[in-house]
């Protein structure tokens, strides 16, 4: 989706991490929400790949997000990796052998969800790389 | 005839000043008037890139919680202009997360408020000109090299440092002469004024 799709005012920028332990949280980028900035995001496209490795277990990789900045108790947190994810991606038969698998959600499929603390996932698989365009505004 | 016009952020970014128009330039009493002579011309500035970061060298550290940034602030002089020379900018941020403030001279904010200085970023400049709202740009007049501006630029992203703040400006340059203008009885010009424009303190 075009660049210039979004909220007046509005910048688009990215961010990535990728997940090396399973089922642990990992903080992929913090909302500006100090003082003076007081930014939220907004998804715009979602691409989640699961590259198969012997530390793998199973075929599936769920893959969960919610609002929480990891790094600062301050901002809320909403959501969490077991029954609060605001966003789920399944990324199914990531781990046929020797297969990486990906899924990307894009500007249509993303749900309109407000992160204003943080965005942090979690997944049930490691060698997962995750990578964001969100909408700051 | 006294006409003090303002022609300043039109929609259309054209030369304010055309041959032979006169120009007042603010503060009167350190600048004066001005005329662009019959013989001169406007001339576009192509885009002028700053970086107030230096990649790989120095950059913008992270942002903090408190919201009490330090920031990179620097005397601009990529936009100064030549000897008895007048140039308009219109200012745009081309780096995310970078907010940048605007100071002439030094510590007076060009955009201010009540509340203090007013930033622009990628965000409301970048829409701007993607919507053809020039109009909406920050907009800078500089006097020869007597009147730089100084810019902050601030990083408000949490998570990392910047080694890219940069902001661009593209604008006019008008060539003047000075003009002894006539004061009227009543202490107003007799001549007409076709634009008048702040600058700032000379520096």
């Amino acid at each position: 989706m075009s660049y210039l799709e979004r909220l007046p005012y509005s910048d688009v920028v990215s961010k990535s991490k990728v997940i090396t332990s399973a089922s642990v949280n990992y903080l992929i980028t913090r909302t500006p929400w100090q003082p003076g900035s007081a930014k939220a995001y907004h998804l715009r496209k979602v691409i989640v790949t699961t590259v198969a490795g012997s530390a793998v277990t199973g075929l599936g990789n769920t893959v969960t997000f919610w609002d929480q900045d990891l790094s600062s108790a301050t901002p809320s947190t909403r959501g969490n990796a077991s029954t609060g994810a605001l966003l789920t991606i399944n990324n199914a038969t990531a781990n046929l052998s020797g297969a990486a698998q990906t899924v990307v959600l894009g500007y249509n499929e993303c749900p309109r969800i407000r992160f204003e603390a943080g965005v942090t996932a979690q997944a049930t698989n490691i060698n997962t790389a995750i990578m964001m365009e969100l909408e700051m505004y | 005839m006294s006409n003090l016009t303002s022609l300043l952020n039109k929609f259309e970014f054209t030369p304010l000043l055309k041959p032979g128009q006169i120009v007042r330039v603010e503060p009167l009493s350190q600048f004066g008037y001005f005329i662009m002579p019959r013989s001169a011309v406007p001339e576009f500035l192509p885009e002028v890139q700053v970086n107030m970061a230096t990649p790989f060298t120095t950059s913008l550290s992270a942002a903090v919680e408190t919201g009490q940034q330090t920031g990179i602030s620097a005397k601009i002089t990529a936009l100064d202009v030549g000897t008895l020379t007048l140039a308009q900018y219109r200012l745009y941020a081309l780096d995310p997360y970078i907010q940048f403030e605007v100071y002439q001279p030094a510590t007076t904010a060009r955009f201010a408020n009540k509340n203090g200085p007013i930033r622009f970023d990628r965000g409301n400049t970048m829409y701007a000109i993607q919507n053809q709202q020039l109009q909406l740009l920050p907009e800078i007049f500089v006097y020869e090299d007597k009147t730089p501006i100084t810019v902050k630029a601030y990083n408000i992203d949490l998570d990392e440092t910047k080694m890219y703040a940069q902001f661009g400006a593209i604008g006019f340059k008008y060539p003047l002469a000075a003009y002894n203008i006539t004061i009227s009885p009543d202490g107003q010009p007799e001549d007409p004024i076709a634009l008048t424009v702040k600058v700032a303190e000379r520096v």
